[in-house]
């Protein structure tokens, strides 16, 4: 059944409900058919029916279409077969994306029609592009050759479909990222009680902050998986410290952001960095217990930061999990409501382990809770990661990498670094590198074109910390050209 | 990878085998006698055998850098003409290309560039002579 059909039958369905008084979109459609609403069977009908009834005219986005004709097509003959998966599948996803007064239903074992009481067009176009995403990762993976799950709204009016216009959800992500981009205006913060959830979500995406509000709460629910997080479980390395990593930004020849690690001095008195400092066998409760501890650190530095140091930026690392422990979260973002109000333009927030398999609804309601404590948010991944569209979609402005544990050598790094920085530019994303081994590498990732950088040789270089300073291409080769001047007077 | 007869020596140093293959090209159809290196490592072992005269020198490559050996052929070689290039369309490549100047390059160029361009900076560079001041 093509779309046109489908409007007609809906509309047909549609008339005869609202002759009838009663709720009709049930009728012969499939098995996977059922109404849902929360638990409630019965509020979908009359929340379509309010939806399409309730004004002479809706510029619905709060109706919105799922098309899987190209999932059926790309399992031909086998769908019959994989269907009551498929559908388990879609179900689950959009079952935790709704809120309770939402609704959704599956008709002709084709399409799904989703009602989202009180959303805007764009807000509930962009949860239906985020659920779509979601379908797709869950069932193909992050494959290449996984199908399309097309989205888009139903037009109402006067009680009659007239139109649907449906589209690839990243083509409504990147819409919506490019608009987002023209009316770009700068951070607005807003005082601590105020901007604890609500401030967040109202500043990047404007009048659909409800759409995030909401799916937001509906992560929340004590049925997602969160996974409780034992206090016994943490045991935090007593070695362990935190020192700040300078990062360079090559652009602008300036020294003027600095990275919080984690640091140890192994046996040999060597400094570790990074994940390099955590000692092995060491469970993961405790890297997210660190994330607490280092906010800690960062809040109190914040404070006592000194005037001439006010032009530099805090980058503080912190990982997704954290924020998908209900306790952790509470208490990550208990701590970060105390940062002032204007020393949060001086702290960048980088969420770290965000892979192509996180699930996208996890990830906006990760950084639209930690939105409003910070400057903006930073997303740590992969050289290799494809979600850089979906992440622009969300807002984010800059990914980065960390490649001072690559397991490759170093012209495939080269390689990978310069794939990557071409993605992120498609995609209008600004890119940066953490942990940069070598010298080498540093003026590679520089020609590569990331947007600023931390490691070994930058901060090799750093002799005479300063917090905002300049600093150039050839403050790189200061400790070689040293070196070789030695050398010379040396043979003289 | 062996000289040839011809009337300069040259060596290419590029990661990137397609750019590397496209400047030897060129060189030889000129009459150059021209070798190469896909590192920087492998690039001063070469220079240090076999004495050539000018240097095509790469600036973001893998292991040692174009920069470091830039430093080292200036300390080991101060004769060598050596001609820095680099590309990618990124703003801050002018950083690196004007540092390699400071730092003894006779000529920086920047990628992509056609064919006889190149070929005519390196003729002009090979012409004139060295400026160390």
């Amino acid at each position: 059944m093509n779309i046109k059909s489908l409007l007609t039958v809906l509309r047909n369905r549609l008339e005869a409900d609202r002759v009838n008084g009663s709720a009709a979109f049930t009728g012969d459609a499939p098995a996977t058919a059922e109404p849902v609403a929360g638990k409630d069977a019965d509020h979908f009908p009359k929340s379509l029916k309010a939806a399409l009834t309730g004004a002479s005219r809706h510029a619905v986005g709060t109706v919105q279409l799922l098309a899987l004709g190209s999932i059926k097509a790309h399992f031909g003959d086998r769908w019959e077969e994989v269907a009551p998966k498929i559908h388990a599948v879609i179900r689950s996803v959009i079952g935790r994306a709704i809120l309770p007064r939402d609704a959704f239903t599956c008709f002709q074992d084709q399409y799904y029609v989703i009602v989202f009481a009180g959303l805007k067009r764009q807000g509930a176009e962009v949860k239906t592009a985020l659920i779509a995403q979601e379908i797709l990762l869950r069932i193909f993976g992050d494959g290449k050759d996984a199908p399309s799950l097309r989205a888009g709204s139903i037009m109402v009016e006067d009680g009659k479909i007239v139109d649907c216009v449906l589209r690839e959800p990243e083509e409504i992500l990147t819409a919506l990222a490019v608009s987002e981009l023209e009316s770009v205006t700068p951070v607005d913060l807003k005082p601590p009680e105020e901007a604890k959830p609500k401030a967040a979500r109202q500043e990047p995406f404007g009048q659909d902050a409800p759409a995030l509000r909401e799916m937001e709460t509906a992560l929340l629910k004590p049925e997602i998986n969160w996974i409780p997080l034992r206090e016994e479980e943490v045991d935090i390395p007593a070695d362990l410290r935190f020192i700040y990593a300078p990062a360079w930004l090559p652009l602008r020849r300036w020294i003027a952001a600095y990275s919080c690690r984690p640091a140890r001095l192994d046996g040999d008195g060597c400094l570790l960095v990074g994940g390099k400092a955590m000692p092995e066998a060491r469970p993961g409760p405790t890297n997210l217990k660190l994330d607490l501890v280092a906010l800690r650190k960062v809040v109190r530095d914040l404070e006592s930061m000194p005037e001439h140091a006010r032009g530099a930026v805090i980058v503080l690392p912190m990982h997704l999990q954290t924020l998908s422990r209900p306790k952790l979260r509470a208490e990550f973002l208990a701590i970060a409501g105390n940062i002032h109000m204007e020393l949060r333009q001086h702290l960048l927030l980088e969420i770290i382990g965000v892979t192509d398999a996180t699930p996208p609804t996890t990830l906006m309601a990760g950084i639209s809770a930690l939105r409003p404590f910070c400057r903006d948010i930073l997303v740590r991944t992969r050289l290799e990661a494809r979600i850089l569209r979906l992440l622009r979609g969300m807002q984010v402005k800059s990914v980065g990498v960390d490649l001072s544990n690559l397991p490759l050598q170093e012209a495939e790094t080269f390689r990978r670094m310069n794939l990557f920085n071409t993605r992120a530019r498609k995609t209008r994303l600004t890119t940066f590198a953490h942990g940069v081994p070598t010298r080498s590498l540093l003026s590679g990732a520089v020609g590569a074109g990331f947007r600023y950088l931390d490691g070994a040789a930058v901060a090799l270089a750093d002799l005479n910390p300063s917090p905002v300073r300049p600093w150039t291409a050839q403050d790189i080769y200061a400790p070689l050209l040293a070196q070789n001047f030695l050398k010379a007077g040396q043979k003289q | 990878m062996g000289w040839g007869e011809g009337m300069a020596r040259i060596l290419v140093v590029d990661d990137e085998p397609e750019v590397r293959a496209l400047f030897c090209e060129v060189l030889r159809n000129a009459g150059h006698i021209v070798a190469e290196a896909h590192d920087g490592g492998r690039a001063l072992e070469m220079v240090s055998s076999a004495k050539p005269d000018l240097v095509v020198l790469d600036i973001f490559m893998p292991g040692r850098d174009g920069v470091e050996v830039l430093i080292a052929l200036r300390q080991s070689n101060p004769e060598v003409r050596i001609v820095t290039c680099s590309g990618g369309g990124q703003a801050r490549i002018f950083d690196f290309l004007e540092m390699t100047r400071k730092l003894g390059a006779d000529l920086a160029l920047l990628k992509p560039i056609l064919p006889d361009e190149f070929l005519r900076h390196i003729e002009d560079c090979l012409a004139s002579p060295p400026d160390r001041s």
